[in-house]
């Protein structure tokens, strides 16, 4: 035991008993005794332990006068409208004094009421434990007054039963475990039990053999009909332990104390162990369930100065405070109850040979950790506890019941639903059930990107149903074509106005042959289908084969020449042949349709030229986009497509696109789209390019850049890469962020007990991508030699420099022969043994 | 959750349980002195060993990092402190036995393997012994004394510092600092850290209002921030968080209804486990909001 902190006062003392409040204390100039200067006034103090300070005294808190003495004091444990509970003095002058601690903190008015009903001095004092409220006094008037204190400026009282001796009251103790039984115990020897309910004393007792005075009683905390003295006599100074229902002689006697016991006090913590201090100026701490003693405290060296009362701290376990006479109140620690080592000498090997055992007598309850719990890897805990003990003592020695040493294994699972998700994955994975996956996230998605991307995914597992991908762009083949019939019907009948009234065709011929429709206004012929095919032929075909008979046939139906302005000059261009200037000339004059038509007679560099001049000059989004179909030029479309029309440019990509410029190109547009900071859209067209690095690093790139990213996302991230590789049989991880997603799945996966589908997480990760992180090959190591089932998975190497220690002084061995693959061979064999 | 019992048959109170860094072997110790060993792999149970060589109860058992060897630490009520290795097939001896506390030794924990083999010892006498075992012996242990009264629980910061895991990229990485924090009966909290070849004081934390009962450096999840979790015979159970710039502070989980025994966390470190006197173990996990919430309740019958 080591001293902590004094009060150099001549004081009675009562512990603290608030919870969050454990280190005060208050103390009362103790009645009948004067101080050098025959001052006799008197204080009531509260002190703190304060038990980091450097002081050794305790801090003074507050204080007021007191218009007595002090015999007794007790500190009520808070209850109702009085959070800090009261502090209650046995006066000197007969009254009960009752003060309000928190007002004594705040140097405020701290008096609250006085209970005025004995007429000798009080020097005893209890509290129920349960209704703290209510307070029992004793007298030197041998009286005896329960009173109630709820409301503390006027106590109220009343007397248990009639006055049962004329001897003073020296203490009195409430029953612990029955409300409305309390003891009081006399100078004279006898100890009477009141029943408060029955209003009378049912049972008294005195030592028989051998009377003597009583100075202090104490219920047992944990036993209704047991109950200790302790005897002031210093002829016979003994504390007793008796039991009501065989009160004629003592259960056990302690003898111990040298002279008159005084104080007495049972650990709050530990039921087996009571302090007792008297006028022999020890203070001895006993098991009272042996009658043994333990250890012994330090004393004063002024035999007057004797310990008049000891306390137990009720909040702070092992911590203990005395009161002497003409002395101090000191405070100490009771780590242990077994008296300090002397520190022994190590031998010359370093050891130090072990202490007798006998030293060990009693473990206080304090250091007994009664209840814990362990986790270990894989999301493992391991929970021990004993039950709380049921109207029993706790320290009561005896066989303990399975229950109390029985350790509870479990599997700490945080992520139901997640382990939910990954374990429908590892099914989908595995039965390939890629399609209805990935149908059943589309219709789960709440957002149109979550929605398109899985839709997207779906459609790499079938590559005929390519065009649906127009649907997830907003591009229904069926109902656009719908929409543009209807358009259709709302335009007007196509007719052909030209200056001559006979030429008619009929509106379906014009749609059967389109090619027909530019015809120029200039052709005023009525002509058969059959010879308009001719006139065609004749453009089509070289000028120098031109038969002259053929023109003049022609000459028949009569084609009058221009003869004069532009149409002149071109038509005199087309009589040489020279389709390139006629071209030039209708397209410099805005006859785009006449320069098409007649390009498409000329060469197909001409048409081609001509179709670009044609698209240069129409600058029309509508041209735009005609362009590049009809030059099958897609690249351009996505070199130079607006962004904002990513969604158009990616459906003719779709529509139009071989397998292999689809893939390509749409993995330019999401390059663009991706510099432009459309991630979204990048996303999608990467998954059309097939492109998984791409995606992915998007994917993990949005993932890393969320710090909070929920588990929940990491698995969203997981199942659409492990979709993606699946579609695009991908086996290997070339993104370093992937890998450690991967990683930190499969360290969740094993927090959570998957130990399994961790490893071989793990396991693939290490031979696709082994130098990504060396922590990758720790986890590996430890899902590894912890999983149950290892089968087929070759065991990855030990991750750290073995170190080999070998016992104190002995040899070092040479070598431990391969001890991971022993472990890894016992490990095996434990696990066949098990299966067995 | 599933729950497997494991009757340990100690003849008294079981007073710590600790799974192997694999998760495949438990260790019990118990008022009974004795430790015991336990295949915990299979689904069937296996009592392998007994170890005997404490004379009073066995506070805690610690097992040792795999690459020293299959080695476990012991701390007991007999002051002593002994040191286990399994030498043959469920053999095993005592390489190492220290006495030199006063009293009790309450709490022992092994330092991040980074370091060797080194193992703290908190003591009711009020000190810490350090033990360190290099080229081939075991020093001279370190002595730190820490409080007036006694320690109750000692627990050592990881070997990577948070800050040196964010800032990976930077060319100079500080070397590891060893750094203990202890539980004391004086209601503080203490961290030390061993610099110029002693252990000094680095911060003392105020905030139970009575003993510390213990204290959990929190393994490392590559956060930013260090966290410590300590809890009190006051019924509390606080979460210390270190800052960017090195400042703690305390966050208090709701009041529990009976002393608060035992803090620790998950391996990943995730997860808190509360162990309190009313015999009810909670877990407890931090929101995204930063506030710590329940996870869930193991019954413990």
């Amino acid at each position: 035991m080591s001293k902590l902190k004094e009060i150099q006062k001549q004081a009675t003392f009562a512990w603290s008993p608030l919870v969050d409040k454990p280190d005060l204390m208050a103390t009362g100039t103790v009645a009948g005794t004067i101080g050098l200067d025959f001052d006799t006034s008197s204080k009531l103090e509260l002190y703190s332990l304060d038990i980091t300070g450097q002081s050794p005294q305790m801090t003074l808190k507050g204080t007021v006068n007191a218009d007595s003495r002090f015999h007794k004091l007790v500190w009520l444990p808070s209850h109702a409208g009085q959070p800090n509970g009261l502090v209650v003095g046995g006066m000197e002058n007969g009254s009960i004094g009752i003060w309000n601690p928190s007002k004594i903190l705040a140097g405020e008015d701290a008096h609250v009421g006085t209970g005025q009903k004995h007429s000798g001095p009080v020097q005893a004092l209890d509290y129920n434990i349960v209704q703290p409220n209510l307070i029992a006094s004793g007298g030197n008037d041998s009286e005896l007054f329960i009173w109630d204190l709820s409301n503390p400026s006027s106590p109220s009282a009343y007397s248990p039963g009639n006055k049962a001796q004329q001897s003073e009251i020296t203490s009195i103790s409430w029953n612990r475990k029955v409300q409305h039984i309390i003891a009081s115990a006399y100078y004279n020897g006898n100890t009477y039990v009141w029943d408060l309910k029955a209003r009378r004393s049912i049972i008294n007792f005195s030592d028989r053999n051998r009377k003597c005075s009583t100075r202090s009683i104490l219920w047992n905390p944990n036993e209704a009909t047991s109950i200790v003295t302790a005897s002031e006599d210093d002829d016979h100074p003994v504390i007793q332990t008796w039991d009501l229902r065989y009160i004629n002689t003592p259960l056990k006697t302690l003898e111990g104390h040298r002279r008159g016991v005084w104080g007495l006090s049972w650990c709050p913590f530990d039921s087996s162990l009571l302090l007792s201090c008297g006028k022999d100026n020890r203070t001895i701490c006993w098991n009272i369930e042996k009658g043994e003693i333990l250890c012994e405290f330090e004393s004063s060296t002024d035999s007057n100065h004797w310990n008049f009362d000891v306390q137990w701290s009720p909040r702070i376990p092992a911590v203990v405070a005395t009161s002497s006479f003409g002395g101090n109140i000191n405070a100490f620690s009771l780590q242990d109850v077994n008296p300090r080592a002397a520190t022994p000498a190590p031998n010359a090997l370093g050891v130090v040979e072990p202490v007798a055992a006998p030293l060990f007598k009693h473990t206080p309850s304090w250091l007994q950790r009664p209840v814990g719990a362990a986790f270990g890897f894989g999301g493992k805990i391991a929970v021990f506890g004993r039950r709380k003990p049921v109207g029993t003592s706790p320290g009561a020695p005896g066989t303990v019941a399975a229950q109390q040493r029985t350790i509870h294994i479990s599997q700490v699972v945080t992520e139901q639903g997640l382990l939910e998700r990954a374990d429908k994955l590892e099914n989908v994975l595995k039965q390939r059930n890629y399609e209805q996956f990935c149908e059943e996230k589309i219709n789960a998605s709440t957002s149109a990107e979550e929605k398109a991307t899985w839709g997207f995914l779906k459609v790499l597992f079938d590559e005929s149903s390519r065009k649906k991908i127009l649907n997830y762009l907003g591009h229904d083949v069926e109902s656009t074509q719908n929409e543009l019939q209807n358009f259709l019907k709302t335009l007007p009948e196509l007719k052909i106005s030209s200056g001559d009234k006979e030429n008619k065709q009929d509106s379906q011929q014009q749609q059967e042959d389109e090619q027909q429709q530019p015809t120029e206004n200039g052709d005023n012929n009525s002509t058969e289908g059959g010879e308009k095919k001719d006139v065609f032929s004749l453009f089509k075909s070289s000028t120098d084969e031109l038969p002259l008979e053929v023109v003049k046939n022609l000459n028949i139906v009569p084609i009058s020449f221009p003869k004069d302005g532009d149409e002149q000059l071109i038509t005199r261009s087309l009589l040489i042949g020279d389709f390139a200037t006629a071209v030039q000339c209708c397209l410099r004059l805005g006859r785009m349709a006449d320069a098409l038509i007649l390009a498409s007679c000329g060469s197909t560099d001409l048409w081609k030229k001509t179709q670009q001049a044609y698209f240069e000059i129409e600058q029309r989004p509508f041209t735009r986009v005609l362009s590049c179909i009809a030059r099958e030029d897609f690249a351009t479309l996505v070199q130079s497509a607006d962004l904002k029309d990513w969604k158009s440019t990616l459906s003719i990509l779709c529509t139009y696109g071989t397998e292999e410029n689809f893939k390509r190109l749409a993995g330019v547009l999401g390059d663009r789209l991706d510099a432009a900071d459309d991630t979204e859209a990048a996303t999608l067209c990467y998954i059309c390019a097939c492109d998984i690095d791409k995606t992915v690093n998007i994917w993990t790139r949005s993932h890393a850049s969320n710090k909070e990213s929920s588990n929940s996302e990491l698995l969203n991230l997981i199942e659409k890469v492990s979709i993606f590789r699946s579609a695009t049989n991908s086996t290997t991880l070339s993104n370093d962020t992937l890998a450690s997603k991967y990683s930190k799945y499969a360290e969740i996966l094993a927090s959570q007990g998957h130990l399994t589908d961790s490893l071989r997480y793990l396991s693939a990760l290490n031979t696709t991508h082994p130098s990504s992180d060396p922590s990758g090959l720790v986890l590996l190591d430890r899902v590894y030699r912890a999983a149950p089932n290892v089968q087929g998975i070759a065991p990855p190497p030990f991750p750290f420099p073995i170190v080999d220690v070998y016992p104190s002084g002995g040899a070092p061995r040479t070598q431990f022969q391969q001890p991971i693959q022993n472990q890894q061979q016992q490990q095996q064999q434990q696990h066949h043994s098990n299966n067995q | 959750m599933a729950q497997v019992n494991l009757d340990t048959h100690h003849e008294d109170m079981v007073h710590d349980a600790q799974f192997d860094y694999y998760g495949k072997y438990l260790a019990t110790c118990s008022s009974d002195r004795l430790i015991k060993i336990f295949d915990v792999g299979g689904d069937n149970h296996v009592h392998l060993a007994d170890l005997r060589g404490h004379e009073g109860p066995v506070w805690q058992v610690a097992w040792a990092h795999p690459k020293f060897g299959k080695i476990l630490a012991s701390a007991s009520y007999d002051r002593k402190v002994i040191i286990w290795k399994e030498t043959n097939n469920n053999q095993w001896s005592i390489i190492h036995q220290y006495s030199g506390h006063e009293l009790s030794v309450n709490s022992i924990s092994w330092a991040p393997h980074e370091f060797g083999l080194c193992l703290a010892c908190a003591s009711s006498d009020g000190t810490v012994s350090i033990h360190n075992f290099k080229d081939n012996v075991w020093e001279q242990p370190q002595k730190i004394t820490v409080s007036q009264i006694g320690v109750n629980s000692i627990s050592w910061a990881p070997a990577s510092t948070p800050a040196s895991l964010v800032n990976a990229t930077q060319q100079s990485i500080p070397a590891p600092v060893k750094r203990i924090v202890t539980g004391a009966c004086d209601n503080l909290i203490r961290i030390f850290k061993f610099s110029e070849d002693k252990w000094v004081l680095e911060k003392q934390l105020e905030e139970h209002k009575d003993w510390v009962r213990d204290v959990a450096w929190a393994p490392n999840i590559g956060l930013p921030t260090s966290k410590i979790a300590s809890c009190s015979q006051d019924r509390t159970v606080v979460i210390w968080t270190q800052d960017e710039a090195g400042n703690w502070s305390g966050k208090p989980l709701p009041k529990f209804d009976d002393i608060v025994w035992r803090v620790n966390w998950s391996v990943i470190g995730h997860i808190l486990a509360v162990s309190c006197g009313d015999n009810q173990v909670t877990l407890w996990k931090e929101g995204l909001d930063s506030e710590w919430k329940p996870v869930s309740q193991i019954e413990n019958n």
